[in-house]
């Protein structure tokens, strides 16, 4: 395997953080070696190097924006969090059907969905413990700026290894067809998410509505402060008033983001607006 | 606290000592079984139920599923957690097994993580 030259690895860097404000560490130049390995195969004979000049001198956008998300980070699993499952569950799920109990509406994000898992478990979560949606307009919206993500989220498609993580086998059972090796998800499961490509630090399409809860997971962490907070802003104006910020399990938000957390017991911290 | 017991039931040698291995890391302490007989002839000379037993399904004498419904249909391991740990990995397999009163399913090959995240959802994850 080729190892980065310093100015190419500081030009991945650059280009990592134009298109979608990642800043890569320093010392990190051996993950782009192992992540950028199979693109290099494919365009420059495998030299990396090579890789990253061509994409950097292209003047179309497609090889720069298969080198991104070749580099971005797509660790995901189904229910990730049982503290959120909890808390989604007992708390903001029945507070929020009070509330919405005279339009019956539901609008969820979940704003970095990568390959699918999240807005897929939250669909699951809705279909085993809300049967009463059923009547309601309820919409999930699951956004990611890679294609390559998209594209298996779309297909709902699985293999072994991301059906073993987190995924309990009794709903593997009922909600998952298996095809040769691997396992979709069913389709009236599948109808229920409505995938789109938004990156966030782009604009955002302007039919999106106001969400009551959003789901922006362990995507904050690799922003700068300032794009942390211009985006915060723009999820505080796609939030209703009485929504819910979900953040990673290990994730925290300055003071002056636009919301509050809220302890709720046993189920957790989310954020509300305020 | 005492520590956690578990059961390993696999023909395979090389899987119970991997499978050991990786449930010592994870705080317990590892009985070994090469089929469900030997299992059950494990557990009815201790009185010390385990809380945990992982259970492959092709295995001689007695395989997975007997030791499941045979596990299942004695009152004293209620609280004993069954994971089967297998590489039969058809949904017809896993409908099987759950309706004869496994608790989860874990297929072959799989990551330190995934058994993690299974132990996690029987509510057994120790350290």
């Amino acid at each position: 395997m080729s190892e980065i030259h310093p100015e190419n690895y500081s030009h991945l860097r650059n280009l990592m953080c134009e298109c979608i404000a990642v800043h890569l560490p320093d010392d990190k130049a051996y993950l782009a070696e192992a992540r950028l390995h199979s693109l290099a195969r494919e365009y420059t004979q495998g030299d990396i190097n090579a890789l990253i000049e061509k994409a950097c001198s292209d003047t179309g956008d497609e090889l720069r924006c298969q080198l991104v998300e070749a580099m971005a980070i797509n660790e995901t699993y189904f229910f990730r969090d049982p503290i959120f499952n909890e808390s989604f569950i007992d708390h903001m799920l029945p507070n929020l059907m009070k509330r919405r109990r005279s339009d019956k509406t539901l609008r969820i994000w979940s704003a970095a969905c990568s390959t699918g898992q999240e807005p897929y478990s939250i669909a699951l979560l809705l279909e085993e413990h809300f049967p009463e949606l059923k009547d309601w307009d309820v919409q999930i919206i699951a956004s990611d700026f890679s294609r390559q993500s998209l594209s298996k989220a779309q297909s709902g498609r699985y293999g072994l290894t991301e059906m073993n993580r987190g995924l309990p086998a009794l709903l593997m059972a009922k909600h998952f067809e298996q095809i040769d090796l691997e396992w979709q998800v069913k389709p009236v499961i599948r109808e229920k998410v409505e995938f789109q490509r938004i990156n966030l630090i782009h604009d955002w399409p302007e039919a999106l509505p106001q969400f009551d809860i959003v789901l922006l997971r362990n995507v904050l962490l690799y922003f700068s402060m300032a794009d942390r907070m211009k985006v915060l802003h723009k999820v505080r104006s796609q939030c209703r008033d009485d929504g819910y910020l979900l953040l990673g399990a290990a994730e925290n938000l300055e003071i002056a983001s636009g919301f509050t957390p809220v302890q709720a017991g046993k189920c957790g911290r989310f954020y509300q607006p305020g | 606290m005492a520590t956690p017991q578990a059961l390993v039931i696999d023909d395979s040698r090389a899987m119970r000592l991997i499978l050991g291995d990786l449930l010592n890391q994870l705080g317990y302490e590892t009985h070994e079984a090469g089929d469900g007989q030997q299992a059950i002839s494990l557990l009815e000379g201790d009185t010390n139920i385990p809380s945990l037993a992982l259970v492959d399904w092709n295995m001689p004498v007695m395989n997975g599923l007997d030791f499941i419904k045979a596990v299942r249909e004695q009152n004293c391991y209620t609280g004993m957690k069954l994971l089967v740990v297998t590489s039969e990995a058809e949904v017809g397999h896993m409908v099987e097994a759950l309706t004869a009163g496994a608790d989860e399913y874990l297929m072959k090959p799989f990551s330190s993580e995934a058994l993690a995240s299974k132990l996690e959802m029987l509510g057994l994850r120790h350290a």
